[in-house]
């Protein structure tokens, strides 16, 4: 007997998926995209690439799909709505932050992992441009 | 969406970068380094009071032996400790880091952690990880429901037993367990039950030598770490000298080159300001 609620169960993610930013002539834009930027990567190189990528929001999704399974609608709400105000702080987009509050809400404060070990944003050895990470975020480019 | 301006910034974690490279190199015919397996005999009993964990202490690559004295007991928190068998790298990093993990969960409740938690946090970890992370566990401890043996692997399935073994001795050990083992054994009893089952893996398996190494987690008490309880296998001592003496071989020609100290001098140096908190 189905309940018509939402599947706690994670898509797969696929390759087809896949959307290229276009510049004027149907090909992305070299000054933008780079020069490398024609031949899209194709492929999966590991089979856990796509699973690491998406494994803490594929853990949000599944814990509010059974909270609405379980308490209503008015849970994975209030809850969303918390996490949404954590993730806007007062920052511009290419300042650092240590995201504390989104951490503390969902309880990342408690744990260490890999993510803390390798390859943390201090090590970085790339920034973006930040008039260009300021206009992305706006979507003017 | 990647771009010269606007780099993707990576992920923290692990990167995939290099992944294409290497399928690219071994396709050209390069391919990767093997890593340092344990090929290990580790063993867990549960006996009158409390657990007994066992490990022989051989590491190997391949077929040479990598370590002939490595530690394959890692400590998780004070009354639970951890073999692991597999990757040796695997099983220290996923050791080392459930181990910090338990440690703030201890500080965030205050009391001590039980042995199902270490279990749960190692299952999530290998299982999210799909059997990659190589690394089969006997995890062993005593918290207030008494006392837990899990035997935990790769792919992230748990069981949970009276005795376990684990890796490629473990059918050796097994064996000895399966005709020794009681319940409530007394310590002495459990230690020697422990010793000939790591000891029935160092001499009938290639991958497992060396040494035993025991752990015995007390109901009440710190746990005791024995290292080397036994050494099993005893390098040969040279019966006598095998250099030869001087003038074995004609000397025809020598030339004595004096190196001339032509001046000293002595710089103090003084140590860096830095700040200690």
């Amino acid at each position: 007997m189905s309940f018509g609620l939402p599947s706690i169960k994670v898509k797969p993610e696929y390759g087809s998926n896949v959307k290229k930013q276009d510049g004027t002539f149907g090909v992305p834009d070299p000054f933008v995209e780079g020069l490398g930027s024609t031949k899209p990567k194709l492929g999966i190189s590991h089979p856990l690439e796509v699973s690491e990528r998406n494994y803490h929001l594929n853990e949000e999704k599944m814990n509010m799909a059974m909270l609405r399974n379980i308490q209503g609608i008015h849970a994975p709400l209030k809850l969303s709505m918390e996490t949404k105000f954590t993730k806007k702080i007062g920052r511009l987009p290419f300042l650092p932050s240590s995201n504390l509050q989104n951490d503390v809400i969902t309880g990342r404060y408690l744990d260490i992992g890999f993510e803390d070990i390798l390859n943390t944003p201090e090590l970085c050895e790339v920034a973006g441009q930040p008039h260009a990470v300021v206009e992305r975020s706006l979507g003017l480019i | 969406m990647a771009s010269i301006l606007i780099p993707e910034l990576p992920a923290p974690g692990f990167s995939f970068e290099n992944c294409q490279r290497n399928s690219f190199l071994a396709q050209k015919g390069f391919p990767a380094p093997k890593a340092t397996k344990t090929g290990t005999t580790i063993v867990g009993i549960i006996y009158a009071d409390g657990v007994i964990l066992g490990a022989d202490t051989r590491a190997t690559e391949n077929t040479v032996v990598s370590d002939k004295n490595c530690q394959k007991i890692h400590y998780l928190a004070a009354n639970m400790y951890c073999c692991g068998a597999g990757t040796a790298a695997d099983t220290e990093m996923t050791t080392q880091t459930v181990a910090s993990q338990l440690e703030l969960q201890r500080l965030h409740t205050g009391r001590t952690v039980p042995v199902e938690t270490a279990s749960t946090l190692l299952k999530r970890m290998l299982f999210r990880y799909q059997g990659y992370i190589g690394a089969a566990l006997v995890l062993g401890g005593v918290d207030r429901t008494g006392p837990h043996i899990y035997c935990i692997y790769p792919h992230g399935s748990v069981d949970k037993l009276p005795y376990a073994t684990m890796g490629s001795g473990s059918l050796a050990a097994m064996a000895v367990f399966e005709s020794g083992w009681k319940p409530n054994l007394s310590e002495e009893e459990g230690k020697k039950l422990v010793r000939d089952a790591i000891a029935a893996g160092i001499f009938n398996d290639l991958g497992s030598g060396s040494n035993v190494d025991l752990c015995v987690i007390r109901n009440s008490g710190p746990a005791q770490y024995l290292r080397t309880y036994e050494e099993a296998n005893i390098k040969g001592k040279k019966q006598g000298s095998y250099r030869y003496p001087l003038g074995t071989t004609a000397v025809l020609k020598q030339r004595v080159i004096p190196l001339d100290v032509e001046s000293v001098s002595i710089h103090p140096v003084q140590p860096m300001e830095v700040e200690t908190h």
